[in-house]
């Protein structure tokens, strides 16, 4: 699961409208009060006072009595979501709402925090609000700062200045490009086999690599590398010397569990520009020819 | 049978200012045809035939007593559980001694496993850690390990389990899904107590018990001597059950209070997901009889509990350093807030920390100057800790004020100690204040939070001595006089019910408490040993045994 923080304002219903159009899986978004997202109506398939179905298999529904049983009514549903989205509160900290996919049975994609570059530094000062402010960007393992495109540009420097500060995770600038919602929100992109190995379209603001390797890797040595190499994603399967280590990168926080399949040998890096890439790339490569 | 009946009483306290004191009082049907004294009622009695009802000749009567914030669904599900609190209660069974600390706590709980049959769960409620001590799953299993043994919070907000319980409660399911529910300490709080209930709430409210504790429930309410009360959060057991039970219940017309259901927001659009206000008007204009109506008036929560210290407080926060949290979050009141304003509903905000008030405050700013309205009355409830600025914020924007009367008389000192500092704890319920600023005051029980006895509340706060004898925050009494209108008139006002009932005048409803003695005589301090001696409600005698 998914968890998208940030303060009234900040921009998440906005987001969450574009994940559920551009998802290429299907995902489940949680929002506080399903009301007060508008859905296009041309996508949806079916709705009632509970859920939002959508035409891609998307669906939509607000926390009912309590977030673990929605979750756990959501996994129920035939098909099940692939990834689930929730909307924590505008003065919740998403750290405390993400501890429920600490649970063993929908574990966290990432902590994704918003934060409206022309107001954070105001609001992170403001009493009294300004600690939870500055805990939601903190606390992210991402942090996708919005409203640029409100600032000329040294507001809008001063502002991303202003969330850097707080933020010891990457913060990148938010785009509408429906390839950069599914790469870097939903980090949906996967790893090709090589047969059918097409390169990923470009996106602006991004850059995208397929890192490959063929023999097998040491989780420490591997977690060294990815672990502030300032990758926003990566994703795959990797050979270990007793296994097969699925890794999965979210900003901050870098988790690798061991799969019963067979490996794919690659990662997909994805980082805020090809300088970023190629030196984890670099770092990866070091790791496996040693 | 009679047209008119005239009560008579030593004192009569009409609670209304043209004619403060009477010595009789003529009812025809279920109004008030005129108050006076014998004499000053001739008129009236020279042209209708009339019988002097002079029973209460030697007692004291005062305009029906009123609680505004009353819970009768949670007390009902409460009055299904064994009791062990951290302050005694007088229950229908009896009264209950308040258990101090662990081991005579522990020792209460093993009593009552071994007087019941075996094996049914076990369900207490009342344990507070500062009273009780840390107690989790070991120390019930070294209890039973047979019987399911489940200690429910004083603040409800959580549940501690032993192992069978847990396993009674399908706990380690729900801890898969909820990080609030710890097999290890067997504790389930906030969400994973909603998973407590799915077991919780059929066990103790299925096989009619429902019905018979809210039978109990009435009878605790009629001991305060309340001929009018206000469920200030109608719906939260669900609205087809809750007002099913309540018409089968209070709906009779021997119940001896009129019962006034104001609905909560969270609830209604739970149950009307879309159109909710309008679904909703539509669903209460089918219900209500002599005895329940619906009222104008919608209740909405900001930020969390004062009993468990969850509310939201500013510099320089809780001794402890925990946070509070919000049941609405600031941006959302307004939002929720907003579609029953613009139809003319009061709106009743449950708020208790200090930034919880000010939540409040700002979201009725923002609906005043979106769409101004004059009249009204919003009220903020609980009102645990405010500050002065917010006592002239509260009296600019017109805003009222009912407190719970029970906050500082019993709990006071313990939350100095341990959570708020002495000069916090000692001016919570800041009702001296709103008094000398002229803002409305009520006082409310919050039952089960608080006992249902208006008497005691008054009497709490306009002495400010608490439990334990030690008077806190004296400016912040109020006087004995708004005391007792904090309890009629001014609640009746804040429900705009005060055209009705909360004062005894010509045309208004026949509604009136009788006392063994006159509150102005013994005075505040001993306000809340005055027996009840019965209710009339419309009329009608309720005595009390």
């Amino acid at each position: 699961m998914t968890v998208l923080g940030g303060w009234l304002g900040a921009g998440k219903t906005t987001l969450l409208n574009r994940m559920l159009a551009h998802a290429d899986e299907r995902i489940a978004v949680v929002v506080n009060d399903i009301g007060e997202i508008n859905v296009d109506a041309a996508l949806i398939s079916a709705a009632d006072d509970e859920i939002v179905e959508l035409t891609n298999g998307c669906v939509c529904c607000s926390i009912g009595q309590s977030l673990a049983l929605t979750l756990r009514e959501l996994t129920l549903r035939d098909p099940r979501p692939e990834r689930i989205v929730i909307e924590a509160s505008g003065v919740a900290d998403p750290v405390q709402v993400a501890a429920y996919g600490d649970r063993r049975r929908v574990p966290l994609d990432a902590v994704i925090t918003l934060a409206d570059a022309g107001t954070f530094e105001r609001r992170a000062r403001l009493d009294p609000y300004g600690p939870l402010v500055k805990a939601q960007v903190a606390g992210a393992d991402l942090v996708v700062a919005t409203k640029l495109d409100l600032l000329n540009s040294d507001a809008a420097t001063a502002g991303l200045e202003s969330i850097r500060t707080v933020s010891a995770a990457p913060v990148i600038e938010a785009s509408t490009d429906p390839e950069w919602i599914r790469r870097v929100i939903l980090g949906s992109h996967q790893p090709a086999r090589r047969v059918d190995y097409t390169p990923a379209p470009p996106v602006t603001g991004i850059s995208t690599h397929t890192w490959r390797t063929t023999g097998p890797v040491d989780v420490t040595r591997l977690t060294a590398a990815l672990e502030h190499s300032g990758l926003l994603r990566a994703k795959g399967t990797l050979t270990a010397p007793d296994n097969t280590l699925l890794v999965h990168l979210a900003g901050d926080r870098v988790e690798i569990t061991t799969i019963t399949d067979h490996a794919l040998d690659a990662l997909v890096l994805i980082g805020t520009s090809d300088a970023v890439v190629t030196a984890a790339a670099h770092a990866l490569d070091r790791i496996s020819s040693s | 049978m009679s047209e008119i009946t005239v009560f008579t009483a030593r004192r009569i306290i009409t609670m209304d200012e043209s004619l403060p004191d009477a010595t009789a009082i003529a009812v025809r049907g279920d109004r008030i045809v005129e108050v006076g004294t014998l004499e000053s009622l001739q008129p009236w009695l020279r042209h209708h035939e009339h019988v002097v009802d002079d029973r209460f000749a030697d007692q004291v009567m005062i305009a029906g007593l009123i609680d505004p914030h009353i819970h009768p669904s949670l007390m009902a599900i409460l009055l299904n559980c064994d009791w062990l609190p951290p302050e005694p209660w007088d229950l229908p069974s009896g009264r209950v001694d308040a258990p101090e600390g662990k081991d005579e706590f522990l020792a209460r709980v093993g009593d009552l496993h071994t007087s019941k049959p075996a094996n049914e769960p076990l369900v207490i409620f009342g344990y507070h850690a500062q009273y009780h001590g840390w107690i989790e799953r070991n120390d019930l299993d070294a209890i039973s390990t047979e019987r399911p043994v489940v200690l429910w919070q004083r603040s409800f907000h959580e549940v501690r389990a032993n192992t069978a319980a847990l396993e009674w409660l399908d706990a380690a399911e729900g801890a898969s899904w909820d990080p609030h529910i710890d097999l290890e300490s067997g504790r389930m709080y906030e969400s994973g107590m909603v998973w407590a209930l799915r077991t919780l709430n059929p066990h103790l409210l299925g096989n009619g018990q429902y019905k018979s504790a809210l039978g109990d429930v009435s009878t605790l309410i009629h001991r305060g001597g309340i001929t009018s009360m206000c469920d200030a959060g109608f719906g939260i057991g669900g609205y087809d059950q809750d007002y099913d039970t309540y018409d089968a219940v209070l709906g009779q017309q021997k119940t001896p209070f009129r019962t006034y259901l104001m609905p909560q927001i969270a609830a209604a659009k739970g149950r009307w997901k879309s159109d909710t206000l309008e679904q909703l008007e539509a669903w209460a204009a089918e219900r209500g009889n002599g005895r329940i109506s619906f009222i104008k008036a919608a209740k909405i929560l900001a930020d969390g509990a004062f009993i468990a210290q969850l509310m939201v407080l500013g510099e320089p926060g809780y001794i402890d350093g925990h946070q509070g949290a919000w049941l609405t979050e600031p941006e959302r009141l307004v939002h929720l807030m907003q579609p029953f304003w613009e139809a003319g509903y009061d709106l009743h905000i449950h708020c208790n920390g200090d930034i919880g008030v000010g939540a409040s405050l700002d979201a009725v700013e923002t609906l005043l100057h979106a769409h101004p309205r004059v009249d009204h009355r919003t009220t903020l409830h609980h009102f645990g800790i405010s500050t002065q600025a917010q006592i002239r914020r509260i009296k600019a924007l017109g805003v009222e004020i009912s407190a719970n009367g029970y906050y500082l008389y019993q709990f006071g000192d313990r939350f100095a100690d341990e959570w708020l500092g002495t000069e916090r704890a000692s001016q919570m319920t800041r009702l001296g204040a709103a008094e000398r600023a002229g803002v409305s005051v009520s006082l409310h029980s919050d039952l089960p939070m608080g006992p249902a006895a208006p008497l005691l509340a008054a009497q709490a706060c306009a002495t400010r001595r608490t439990r334990g004898g030690v008077v806190m925050g004296e400016p912040e009494r109020l006087s004995l006089d708004t005391a007792l209108r904090s309890i009629t008139i001014d609640a009746a006002y804040q429900l705009r019910l005060d055209h009705e009932i909360g004062s005894l005048a010509a045309g208004k409803l026949a509604d009136v408490t009788v006392l063994a003695d006159d509150p102005y005589a013994v005075g505040a301090d001993a306000v809340a040993d005055i027996a009840v001696i019965a209710t009339i409600v419309g009329g009608e005698v309720y005595p009390l045994a």
